[in-house]
């Protein structure tokens, strides 16, 4: 132990020169500030570079699955709308049916379907038809030239399914018991059944998807969580030295965004490669080309809606393990 | 510049840290806490710093009560305190300029700023030809100055010291007290935990005693400790 009075004269560093006049320090610019944040985020990122694949290829995985499943959405949807616009509401007419009556019905019809067409089949040209349609078997209709069964009809064909279903609605309460008019057909039944089905596929599989999406955030929040006990000592620096909270959280936050976006741009490639494989597949099975005549790739919206929600289950699990980590002390 | 009045921790499930504590630091003074290992030295640190909160009483610092200030507040009130560790708490993967300049980075201070800041204080320590090294190739003496440099960049009002010696031989241990006098001289309060009287003895400052979490013994200057 050394005395007191005889320990030797401490050495100056001259601190108060060094630390000079005014707020040291004080040269602090935004720049410098994003610089840091982009530094730690690029180093989170170099550091570990299997867990940053294994969020990625988890984020993928989800993500692919979301794509594949708004692919086949996306196309079925076009199938039925598509068949739903040749849909026609079809009035059949009494053999009592005068011309006008035929002209006064076929101008209210027109009223109700702005950009529709009606046309009139009358009962003989309504026999050529179903001979056609019959082919080798029209024999059996000989004979019904002089007494023909077929009632003449009223064509209504809407631009949309949407109308079609709106016309066969009205023209049911409005001319059903009409005189001249024998029945009403809306030949929708399958399309109709088509359309609940894919309804409430996309119902549930939305569901599934946000449930799939909010999995993969936990997934990606336990990834990062595990990241943060890796650069614990860094982090317990920061605090010491007296960093803000969003300053701490911020590089962790974009290291999931980066992950997000990754995962989401690996989804839409092999989403892409999926969808070259089933259009080869479909152009050489003849039945579902007729169902589906163009089969297409997801739009533009679309798959900027896939990357946005790459980023957001990146961003909200990177942030929600930070939140966390930082509350835990 | 510290009030602490009535001041108790206790963590879960029931281990008390301090009781009934108080304690009145002046802004510029140098004091050191003394006692045994779990005598509640580090504890008292964590709360003057913010990384803990007491379980009843008031700890005041700067005028502000720490029971009231949120996280964001605690950030703030930080960037007036350096705090010194017995382990150093260097960023492994940086260099000693870095080290030095972190608490200055995290704010966003510009680059040249803080390097010719951290290189002033090298210098004066005669640590500027180790800027580029890494932590793992310093001694534990050159360890600790760079620590305190880092605490001391950007001039906090305030240092508080959790064993800082406590890996250091005799000279390292001299040379560490020497730059938290010269802090001390150039207005910075100062507050070294410590459970070696032998460097209390030597600087001869007021020494608050601390045994099983009570102040037993307030000392104004340490030749009396003995007694």
């Amino acid at each position: 132990m050394i005395p007191a009075s005889s320990q030797p004269e401490r050495a100056s560093i001259g601190l108060v020169k060094i630390w000079g006049e005014g707020q040291v320090g004080s040269r602090v610019s935004l720049l410098s500030f994003t610089r840091h944040i982009l530094r730690r985020a690029l180093g989170n990122l170099r550091r570990s570079p299997v867990t940053v694949a294994l969020s990625v290829v988890t984020i993928s995985v989800a993500l692919f699955l979301l794509s594949t499943f708004t692919l086949l959405l996306h196309n079925c949807t076009l199938a039925v709308s598509r068949e739903g616009g040749d849909l026609m509401v079809m009035v059949f007419l009494k053999d009592s049916a005068s011309k006008s009556d035929v002209e006064r019905l076929s101008g209210e019809f027109g009223r109700l379907m702005p950009g529709g067409k009606v046309a009139f089949t009358d009962k003989s040209a309504a026999l050529k038809n179903f001979r056609s349609l019959l082919g080798e078997d029209a024999a059996m209709l000989e004979g019904l030239e002089k007494e023909n069964p077929l009632p003449a009809s009223l064509d209504m064909q809407a631009v949309s399914p949407e109308q079609a279903e709106a016309l066969y609605a009205e023209t049911v309460s409005r001319f059903q018991g009409e005189p001249a008019v024998e029945s009403i057909r809306y030949s929708r039944g399958g399309v109709q059944q088509i359309k609940k089905i894919l309804s409430v596929v996309q119902t549930a599989g939305i569901a599934g998807i946000v449930f799939l999406l909010i999995i993969t955030g936990f997934i990606i929040a336990n990834t990062i969580r595990l990241a943060l006990y890796g650069h614990r000592v860094e982090i317990e620096i920061m605090e010491l030295v007296g960093a803000r909270r969003a300053a701490i959280a911020a590089p962790y936050v974009i290291e999931g965004l980066f992950q997000g976006v990754l995962g989401a741009l690996v989804a839409i490639a092999a989403t892409f490669a999926l969808f070259g494989a089933l259009k080869s597949f479909l152009a050489q099975a003849d039945a579902l080309t007729a169902v589906f005549p163009s089969f297409q790739f997801l739009g533009a919206e679309q798959l900027g809606l896939i990357v946005l929600a790459g980023a957001a289950v990146g961003m909200a699990g990177s942030f929600l393990a930070v939140r966390r980590f930082l509350s835990e002390g | 510049m510290i009030h602490l009045h009535g001041v108790s921790k206790t963590y879960p499930p029931d281990q008390t840290a301090l009781r009934g504590v108080d304690l009145k630091v002046s802004e510029g003074e140098f004091i050191f806490v003394a006692g045994a290992s779990g005598a509640g030295k580090s504890s008292l640190l964590k709360l003057l710093f913010g990384a803990e909160k007491s379980s009843t009483g008031d700890v005041v610092i700067g005028g502000r009560n720490m029971a009231a200030v949120g996280l964001d507040g605690i950030a703030e009130l930080r960037r007036d305190i350096g705090v010194v560790f017995q382990d150093y708490k260097l960023l492994p993967r940086r260099t000693v300029l870095e080290n030095v300049a972190y608490g200055l980075e995290v704010l966003g201070v510009t680059q040249r700023e803080r390097n010719r800041l951290a290189l002033l204080l090298l210098h004066a320590m005669g640590l500027n030809d180790r800027a580029d090294a890494y932590p793992v190739t310093l001694s534990g003496g050159e360890q600790q100055r760079v620590a305190i440099a880092r605490a001391l960049i950007r001039k906090p009002r305030m240092i508080l010291a959790d064993e800082p010696t406590g890996n250091l031989d005799q000279e390292m241990s001299k040379r560490v007290f020497d730059l938290l006098l010269e802090a001390n001289s150039a207005g910075v309060t100062v507050v070294v935990a410590t459970h070696n009287l032998s460097v209390i003895e030597q600087l001869n400052k007021r020494t608050v005693v601390l045994d099983r979490g009570k102040i037993i013994g307030d000392f104004s200057h340490a030749g009396r400790i003995r007694q």
